[in-house]
């Protein structure tokens, strides 16, 4: 665009302010671990865009699911490519939040006063290990099958309230269709609703604080 | 301090640029493919272009259309689904059988013979065809389908297109 253009826009929306804040800003001297949490965001944002994708052919019942991923794979063109990042998105992703979380941790990144900050990354994690487990389902084959009767059936140890807990994860105490469309529907909606609400507050207190430097020996 | 021409490009650009060369080349890795995975099933054959039989001749009405339902099976996805069509099968004055599709030429509504009216009425916005399918009054912007029939003995067969 040219510079009458951007002026025109800036002078009408503010947008240099926002460029300048969030891509300007000043940064300690760091080293490339401090690049994970871009790229979990990356990650996280290249699920959204396959994911909004496979729906579009992706079919969450029982009868259709595992046809229309054979469908994905095999007939429609560049599905294998869409549906690959997606499922090896998937695991690099909870690889790159908990490397992320490790390299905070061991330089101590989460102290004053970065304590919130550090909560809305433990809700990430959280969040994202639950779109890993939701989404593990919906291939609707086997092992998916399977991996969830474990995954619910662990729930269900939990003291007094765990049957029933169990069951409220499974819509109903058997896995089932309804089982199939609740994690779809906590898989393409609530998860991912919950994960960039969650990251724009964490992006938010990452630009307010700034990062913090790589720890030095005497600290 | 090294004089710099009018061509020198600082580590900042330079930065800059590979940033940005390196995100359009994903985007377009991403984003040309998603063109084709978008438009795959417009491109599929639903198959089953062909002869379908609709009928003895001696099911003709003499003085009206009568409707005939076939079914073909079509290719949609990963699925074969049964697909059910009705024609409506008439004479016309010299005697030859006349077989119209009941899809209205407007918007591809489903027209009914109405025998107080004796015409075809789409119900979506009032087409009135006549018994050879020609427009009486409506939208529809050219006569109903023919579609091309032949008989084999008593049976009459259509051809449906793929």
């Amino acid at each position: 665009m040219t510079p009458r253009v951007l002026d025109w826009l800036d002078e009408r929306t503010g947008l240099q302010v926002i460029w300048r804040t969030v891509f300007d800003r000043k940064v300690p001297r760091v080293n490339w671990w401090y690049t994970l949490g871009s790229a979990s965001l990356f990650l996280a944002m290249m699920q959204a865009v396959t994911g909004v994708f496979l729906t579009m052919y992706y079919v969450p019942t029982p009868e259709e699911a595992y046809n229309s991923i054979q469908y994905i794979m095999n007939d429609v063109a560049f599905g294998w490519l869409v549906r690959g990042i997606h499922h090896w998105g998937a695991t690099l992703m909870v690889l790159t939040v908990f490397l992320h979380m490790l390299r905070v941790f061991y330089y101590g990144a989460y102290k004053y006063p970065r304590e919130v900050t550090w909560v809305t990354g433990v809700v990430l994690l959280l969040l994202t290990v639950g779109l890993g487990f939701t989404g593990y389902l919906l291939p609707w084959n086997q092992r998916a099958y399977w991996a969830t009767a474990v995954g619910t059936s662990l729930v269900g140890s939990v003291p007094l309230v765990g049957e029933f807990l169990m069951r409220v994860l499974r819509g109903g105490a058997d896995l089932s269709f309804l089982t199939l469309s609740r994690f779809f529907g906590a898989h393409i909606w609530v998860l991912p609703a919950l994960l960039f609400g969650t990251i724009a507050v964490h992006l938010y207190l990452v630009i307010r604080n700034g990062i913090s430097y790589v720890p030095r020996r005497d600290e | 301090m090294t004089r710099r021409s009018d061509y020198y490009i600082g580590r900042r650009e330079f930065v800059a640029g590979v940033v940005g060369v390196m995100g359009a080349v994903m985007a377009a890795v991403v984003g040309l493919p998603i063109i084709g995975y978008l438009v795959a099933p417009a491109l599929q054959s639903s198959g089953g272009a062909g002869w379908v039989p609709l009928g003895p001749l001696s099911a003709l009405q003499p003085d009206q259309p009568s409707p005939f339902t076939f079914s073909r099976l079509q290719r949609i996805g990963w699925k074969r689904t049964k697909m059910n069509r009705t024609a409506y099968v008439s004479r016309d004055a010299d005697g030859n059988l006349i077989v119209l599709s009941d899809i209205c030429t407007h918007l591809s509504c489903k027209v009914r013979w109405d025998p107080a009216q004796q015409a075809f009425v789409c119900p979506c916005h009032d087409g009135l065809f006549d018994q050879l399918g020609n427009v009486i009054s409506g939208p529809p912007p050219r006569p109903l389908d023919r579609l091309e029939a032949k008989v084999e003995g008593d049976l009459i067969f259509v051809h449906v297109e793929a």
